[in-house]
């Protein structure tokens, strides 16, 4: 069998899911023994043209259209795509400027923080815009495992990858969800 | 248990089982051991059956049942659990989850959530419905409490809480379909509404929509694992309600009430918004190390027996100049009966004190006038009887304002139509309580209550409303007459007298147990009383000239009565806050505990009832209850003997109550 191939992603989230999976510590090293990790913002590589891969992790809800472009190429290239934290799974806090016009936000955040002075709201067309509503990974393209959690705890972490590279979809008990 | 003819034998997962007649079947599972998760069920509320969560198969019927509300029947076969059932209660989860904003990571209930509990039960590892995210609001108007809309799943157990125990009903749903809202008064602020802030809502809610305001962050409030739980009575009042407090690191978290008790006290366990609240409120900056003046008056910390030091040579000073007749010591009568009788042995076997007084002794002192003395004492109801009552008459003051317990039973009962209620005198009660009120003329209570006897005697020209509620009182079998304390105080000046004799006219037989209860102001009111700490007669404090003065919680009728003190008197207080009152007049400051922090016992309303209560908390270190306190000064003033263990106290105390008990009941 060739070594399962691995890659995570990062939206819109505090990057505290991925030092969730840092935090499994020496585990990390029987982990990554066993499988090939092709791109991660753990490795600071950025390279979003995913190679087909077993497993694809998704820490962050998806914010703007350079998320939704990235999560569906992921998913096409993924075979099992996994929901990573609170933020993927159901849009955590990002989800506090829903039903705030995008406009309204983008003025309080780039002009009207009280720490700003002359501010004015990017328009580099570079600049991927953001959507209407932040949403969970759900909502834009289809997930296999889910790992509610904010942070998820390294333990459910390492439990989840253990079950897929055993080639079981992991299984949640009572005490393993938690969403705070 | 054998089966009474009445029993209704049935299965439940397979298990044969008899229940009596009506029992649900959520009951007779859980009478089984057999858990059937809920959320809009809750013991002490009427079922509602609103949730859906406690869904059952009975008799393998394609629509599953709600057994909260579902009766059993003969031969039923109840299946509690299944693949089918978890899924329905799984689905209804998501629902709720995706209605509203459940963000457990800003909720200050999260760990400690019902809804977050049964997500985690039933595997709710992700939405499968799409969550609607519309912010709602919130209502953050109260000191206490916020309603938070985000987070309400409309179980509606705040709704018949606020109805069933509170007997408030300011709570109810308002709009329709997914626009459904709880709201107060239907929909206006929660401080702009009839709200009385009891906070029963806020103990029901399964979720949190209705969230505590004090010490409710995470990381104050920590873990479930962090918290020890407390359960003792709360002594503000005389009532000793049950309460239970969560507490980590010896602060204070929540304190709750103990709804559907078995056998339930005529509140039905509810707390008052005093008694849930209050402990968080602290009147002042903490006194942790006992003061005395510089010599420019400012307040310096110094040591214990610098302070005690201070304090002997004050009163000894006071004594030498003017006699012990000038020496008074005034305690509150919230504290308990060992620090009360710690202090009334140092005030009159240490120092023979001209003065010993608690602050409501002028209410102690007219109520023992007007229920007369020796074999013709009258003796006031238990506070119980209002349970039992069939008529009430509220004399004066606003029950509202003194006793929120009362007013909720009376409030309840009423709307149950289970009995008149009339006000003399008073604030005109709200539109919603159709109360009778009778107006005193030209403010004269006593002349009130007296032109009701008079009608209740059947005097012939008693105006139309004196004569209904006359009659009332008259007809009623166990009417009950509840004098306020601000209408048996000097302002309204015969009014206790006229309530006592009104009460005789409806007294039974040979009894001399009248249908008349007082409110007093302080927790420990009667037994102060009984304890003999309402001096004799109404003390001069013109002749004051220096003192200790022990306020606990309780200061507001200490400080009125020493306003006058001359400026060269000497004061020592002893008290758990810096507050106005001993910032501006003492001369020495001892910190004691606060009530949450000392043990002590306590007399009930009327008294008769005397419970002890343990500290929920420790404390700051180096303050010694306060009767240890008064023990070191007893010794600095010459007189080791008397009284020197907790237990020694106690026994004293008791012996001293039940001896007073004993003369008014022989």
């Amino acid at each position: 069998m060739t070594t399962p191939k691995l890659a995570t992603v990062w939206f819109e989230g505090c990057s505290g899911c991925h030092m969730s999976l840092l935090d499994l510590d020496e585990a990390l090293i029987g982990i990554l023994s066993r499988v090939e990790l092709t791109a991660t913002p753990i490795t600071d590589v950025k390279n979003f043209d995913f190679p087909r891969v077993d497993l694809g992790i998704v820490e962050g809800a998806i914010g703007n259209a350079e998320h939704l472009e990235v999560v569906r190429r992921l998913r096409r290239r993924a075979r099992l795509l996994m929901a990573l934290g609170d933020c993927a799974v159901f849009g955590g806090i990002n989800t506090l400027r829903n039903g705030i016009p995008v406009e309204d936000v983008l003025r309080y955040g780039f002009v009207e923080t009280c720490s700003t002075a002359g501010g004015r709201i990017p328009d580099d067309p570079a600049l991927p815009a953001l959507l209407e509503r932040v949403l969970p990974i759900n909502r834009v393209v289809a997930v296999d495992i889910h790992l509610p959690g904010c942070p998820p705890a390294p333990e459910l972490i390492a439990h989840a990858l253990g079950e897929i590279l055993q080639g079981r979809l992991p299984v949640l008990g009572e005490a393993m969800i938690h969403y705070d | 248990m054998k089966p009474t003819p009445a029993d209704i034998e049935l299965q439940i997962d397979g298990r044969p089982c008899q229940v009596p007649e009506g029992t649900t079947i959520l009951e007779a599972a859980r009478r089984q051991g057999i858990v059937i998760p809920t959320l809009c069920h809750h013991p002490a509320l009427s079922a509602w059956g609103g949730c859906r969560i406690c869904v059952v198969e009975v008799d393998q019927a394609p629509r599953l049942a709600a057994s909260c509300v579902t009766p059993v029947r003969r031969g039923m076969a109840v299946v509690t659990d299944n693949a089918r059932i978890r899924r329905y209660r799984r689905t209804i989860v998501e629902f709720l989850l995706a209605e509203r904003n459940h963000n457990c990571m800003f909720c200050a209930q999260s760990g400690d959530c019902e809804l977050q509990a049964l997500a985690y039960a039933l595997g709710v590892d992700h939405l499968a419905v799409p969550a609607d995210f519309t912010p709602l609001a919130t209502d953050a108007t109260s000191p206490d409490m916020i309603l938070d809309h985000n987070r309400c799943i409309l179980c509606g157990r705040c709704v018949r809480a606020c109805q069933e125990i509170a007997g408030c009903d300011v709570l109810g749903f308002h709009s329709r379909g997914e626009g459904t809202r709880v709201g107060f008064d239907l929909d206006t602020d929660r401080e702009a509404s009839g709200c009385l802030g009891c906070g029963v809502c806020l103990q029901v809610c399964p979720t949190g929509a209705m969230a505590n305001r004090h010490r409710s962050h995470y990381t104050v409030k920590g873990h479930r694992r962090d918290w020890q739980v407390k359960e003792d009575f709360c002594p503000l009042c005389g009532l000793m309600c049950a309460i239970v407090c969560r507490v980590r690191d010896d602060q204070l978290l929540r304190v709750d009430g103990c709804l559907g008790l078995q056998d339930p006290r005529p509140d039905l366990g509810q707390l008052c918004r005093r008694g849930r609240f209050e402990p968080f409120q602290a009147p002042g900056p903490r006194l942790t190390a006992p003061m005395t003046r510089d010599g420019g008056g400012r307040w310096r910390p110094v040591s214990w027996d610098q302070a005690l030091d201070a304090v002997a040579a004050g009163l000894g000073t006071t004594c030498e100049r003017h006699g012990a007749e000038a020496l008074f010591g005034l305690a509150s009568s919230q504290a308990c009966l060992e620090s009360l009788t710690m202090f009334r042995w140092l005030m009159t076997e240490t120092w023979a004190a001209g003065t010993l007084d608690v602050g409501d002794g002028d209410l102690g002192r007219a109520m023992a006038a007007a229920l007369g003395s020796g074999p013709d004492r009258w003796h006031e109801s238990d506070w119980k009887a209002l349970a039992r009552a069939d008529m009430i008459l509220v004399v004066g003051g606003s029950l509202e304002a003194e006793n929120p317990l009362f007013a909720s039973v009376i409030r309840r009962r009423w709307r149950q139509g289970e009995m008149p209620v009339a006000l003399a005198g008073g604030p005109p009660p709200p539109a919603s309580l159709a109360f009778d009120h009778l107006t005193a003329p030209g403010g004269n209570l006593a002349r009130l209550i007296q032109a009701l006897a008079a009608a209740v005697r059947g005097a012939p020209d008693s105006s139309r409303e004196l004569a209904r509620v006359a009659r009332a009182y008259t007809t009623a079998a166990a009417p009950l007459i509840i004098v306020t304390a601000a209408a048996a105080g000097p302002e309204t000046p015969g009014t206790l007298e006229a309530a006592v004799d009104l009460a005789r006219l409806r007294h039974r037989g040979q009894e001399r147990r009248l249908p008349l209860v007082l409110l007093k102001p302080w927790g420990n009111s009667a037994g102060a009383w009984s304890l003999g700490m309402a001096a004799p007669t109404a003390p001069d404090p013109r002749a004051w000239r220096g003192g200790i003065v022990m306020p606990v919680q309780g200061e507001a009728d200490i400080w009125p009565r020493i306003a006058g003190l001359p400026g060269d008197a000497f004061l020592a207080v002893l008290t758990p806050w810096m507050t106005a009152g001993p910032a501006a007049l003492a001369d020495v400051l001892l910190p004691v505990p606060s009530w949450l922090e000392s043990e002590g016992s306590y007399g009930d309303l009327n008294g008769i009832e005397i419970r002890r209560r343990r500290p929920i908390l420790a404390g700051p270190s180096g303050v010694p209850p306060a009767w240890q306190t008064l023990r070191r000064l007893a010794d600095r003033g010459g007189r080791p003997d008397g009284p020197r263990t907790w237990d020694e106290l106690n026994a004293m105390a008791l012996a001293a109550v039940h001896g007073a008990l004993q003369r008014r009941n022989p």
